[in-house]
């Protein structure tokens, strides 16, 4: 199964691959298995096989003690052992328990219906979760700079809440290089909903940016899209509307 | 083979730089890792071509890691195609196969893609994400913390991928073997 993660997604150009330090932070443990870069993971073979290898480091070090078993799948029928033949003393007691049973059964059941009312919540979770592809064009975008003027929501620029595979085109005369992009309630960048880091990859003289952004918590609403360079810094914010 | 015995020098014979000396040295690790039957003074001359040819684009490098283990990579697989069919057995039988234009061992690669594809088919992204945590050696507890949602929830999902893989397995042996399970009648009875 391993060789199934290993292979079955080839992605050699790396579009939309998080950086190694947010592969090598999961495999290690740092990050929370909840970032959106996990899906990521799972579906990119050349992510797999480094995450695999920091994994790997890591158990060799002896930081990690896990099992490394394999997934397994029983298809088999279970075996039944036959019963015997049981005291008569025994019967009270067994009445007793039979007794107890039918108490649990009879709650396991009811705690199945209310269940069953739950499952079209999470059924509506799993359709979320399903990240979408977004692309924001910013190459002839304004940007504004600290904390000046009133930010007016651009209509085009929208973003579903969901996970979102988001490929930025960068301003023009954007530096190449890491960029990290980070959506927040304010310009401060004090209420952070969501965050990305990328390398930069050029098309036809245009950089971009390919990050993937988990804003499904995010309740829709006016916020900033900031991207921040690497190399120094520099902080460009873009005023956003989550839908 | 150790990273002291690595000679990771330039064309003119300087050591190359710190960056690309850690990455083809990671690189050099995680092969001799991932392909143990591949002799490591072969990784070991690939390595030292790799760092070689990385220094003199090294300023044009974003990233030398990735990039190490991606040239060390294809060089291996490079080998283990062409080093393979140098070791091929000799006879009758794989003389027709080869007239034949297969082998069991492309017989063997389109078995497994097939197998791969039909498992993607059944698998949802939330579910690779369940499959990897579970190739890591994960609790239950960590894959419901990775999706967050509570343990019960989480073991059924988990549940529900063992049963989607274990489906598509049992297809894919009834595919090869089609007269596995099937009845067989006499012809002279009735």
């Amino acid at each position: 199964m391993k060789d199934y993660l290993l292979k079955a997604f080839p992605n050699p150009e790396r579009r939309g691959c998080p950086d190694e330090q947010t592969i090598k932070a999961l495999a290690e443990r740092r990050l929370s298995l909840n970032d959106p870069a996990m899906l990521h993971i799972a579906s990119c073979s050349e992510c797999y096989a480094e995450y695999r290898n920091y994994r790997l480091d890591k158990e060799e070090r002896g930081e990690l003690n896990v099992s490394s078993a394999p997934v397994l799948v029983t298809t088999e029928t279970p075996i039944f052992v036959p019963q015997r033949s049981i005291p008569l003393k025994w019967a009270a007691p067994l009445a007793i328990a039979a007794a107890l049973v039918c108490g649990v059964v009879g709650f396991g059941i009811y705690r199945n219906l209310e269940l069953s009312k739950a499952k079209i919540t999470e059924t509506a979770q799993l359709a979320y979760s399903n990240p979408v592809a977004v692309h924001v064009d910013l190459f002839n975008a304004i940007t504004l700079r600290g904390g000046s003027d009133d930010p007016n929501p651009l209509q085009e620029v929208t973003l579903p809440a969901a996970i979102v595979n988001l490929a930025v085109t960068l301003p023009r005369f954007s530096q190449s290089g890491s960029y990290t992009i980070l959506i927040a309630k304010d310009r401060a960048g004090k209420q952070v909903v969501a965050e990305g880091s990328g390398t930069t990859s050029e098309s036809h003289g245009r950089a971009g940016v390919h990050v993937t952004l988990d804003l499904r918590k995010a309740t829709p609403g006016a916020y900033f899209l900031a991207t921040i360079r690497g190399s120094d810094n520099g902080t460009y914010y873009y005023p956003l509307k989550v839908e | 083979m150790t990273r002291a015995e690595l000679h990771l020098v330039d064309t003119a014979g300087r050591p190359v730089r710190p960056s690309v000396q850690a990455a083809v040295e990671d690189a050099f690790r995680w092969a001799i890792r991932n392909c143990p039957l591949v002799d490591a003074a072969l990784i070991a001359n690939w390595s030292e071509e790799v760092a070689c040819s990385m220094e003199t684009i090294a300023a044009e490098l974003r990233n030398p890691a990735r990039y190490a283990a991606a040239a060390l990579n294809g060089k291996v697989r490079d080998w283990q195609r062409t080093g393979a069919a140098k070791l091929e057995t000799m006879g009758m039988g794989c003389d027709l196969e080869r007239v034949g234009g297969t082998s069991e061992r492309i017989q063997g690669a389109l078995d497994r893609k097939v197998f791969f594809e039909q498992i993607k088919a059944t698998l949802n992204d939330r579910d690779q994400v369940i499959l990897l945590l579970l190739l890591d050696g994960s609790s239950d507890t960590e894959v419901a913390s990775a999706l967050a949602v509570t343990s019960s929830t989480g073991r059924k999902a988990i549940q529900r991928v063992k049963e989607r893989i274990a489906a598509t397995l049992k297809v894919s042996r009834v595919k090869n073997d089609p007269e596995h399970g099937t009845r067989t009648l006499c012809p002279t009875k009735g």
